[in-house]
């Protein structure tokens, strides 16, 4: 597969998911998967509740995403950064180091544990 | 169109267009590297290059050395060497592009596949960045690999997870129809 090809894959599985979570809400309907580490260990994972998020966010009830979960909710504009940077990895070899500092990358991991420990002692 | 780097004297120059390649004169040992590659390879082994090979266009670097003599011929000499990665990496400080770190992926794979295993996908990017700004390439070519490797595995686990997950209740609500009919 071409990078090419990649993206228009992930563009289409991208499109169709956003459409899916506009017209059904994982809050209600019981058809979407859950969390497995939450039905393990009863304890929130860092990624728990953006089923719920991306619902309310196309929805754009930014409050209620926020509420069910603020770190997806910050980081989409990281993470929409972090791709372009990602396409322009060859032409722009310098931005990508700079991006993928260790400083940066160790800075998303602290926030990533500390996330997780403090949603399930809030 | 696709650009690629080339080493010359083991530098990285770059990047070129297929028709720069052409009047830059490379041949078949010219280590070339282009997006997607995992690690720089002899222009020998890419299609698209057969062209441009040994094009008689402006300046020809000569082919390496191989030693013997000429009675010999180019044929019955030692095999060239093809140990380019690990060669170039303590030759050169960086010998291309900082190979993906998958740093992206592994925030993706933590946020939306509900498994920790993204988190383990960004620690290993943090090796890709670190050899890298060392200057050892090859290791930081591994490390690469390393961290598709847990940002792939994560992803597909939470992907059959989902499809476990759809297929018990297909099954669960077809049953409830049957058994209401």
């Amino acid at each position: 597969m071409t990078p090419r090809h990649t993206l228009i894959m992930w563009t289409i599985v991208g499109v169709v998911a956003m459409v899916v979570y506009f017209f059904f809400d994982p809050a209600t309907e019981n058809f979407f998967p859950g969390c497995v580490f939450l039905k393990l260990t009863g304890l929130k994972c860092p990624g728990c509740g953006s089923q719920r998020a991306v619902h309310s966010l196309l929805h754009l009830d930014f409050a209620a995403a926020f509420r069910y979960n603020a770190l997806l909710v910050v980081s989409l504009p990281v993470v929409f950064f972090l791709l372009v940077v990602e396409m322009l990895r060859t032409r722009r070899p310098h931005l990508y180091r700079r991006v993928h500092s260790q400083a940066v990358i160790w800075t998303i991991v602290a926030i990533v544990l500390a996330w997780w420990v403090l949603r399930n002692l809030l | 169109m696709a650009s690629y780097y080339i080493l010359e004297n083991n530098q990285q120059v770059g990047p070129f267009t297929l028709e720069q390649l052409a009047t830059r004169g490379i041949n078949g040992f010219t280590s070339v590297w282009t997006q997607g590659m995992a690690n720089w390879v002899p222009a020998s082994q890419v299609p698209e290059l057969q062209a441009v090979i040994n094009r008689p266009q402006g300046f020809q670097s000569p082919p390496p050395y191989q030693g013997g003599g000429y009675q010999q011929g180019p044929q019955t000499g030692p095999a060239p060497s093809y140990g380019y990665n690990s060669s170039y990496a303590q030759q050169g400080p960086q010998a291309g592009p900082c190979p993906k770190t998958w740093m992206v992926e592994s925030i993706l794979v933590t946020l939306f596949c509900c498994l920790p295993l993204g988190i383990a996908g960004i620690v290993h990017a943090s090796r890709v960045s670190s050899a890298y700004g060392e200057g050892r390439y090859a290791d930081a070519v591994r490390a690469s690999q390393d961290a598709g490797k847990w940002t792939k595995i994560g992803f597909w686990l939470g992907l059959i997870g989902v499809i476990i997950y759809i297929l018990i209740y297909v099954f669960i609500f077809g049953a409830a129809i049957i058994a209401n009919s």
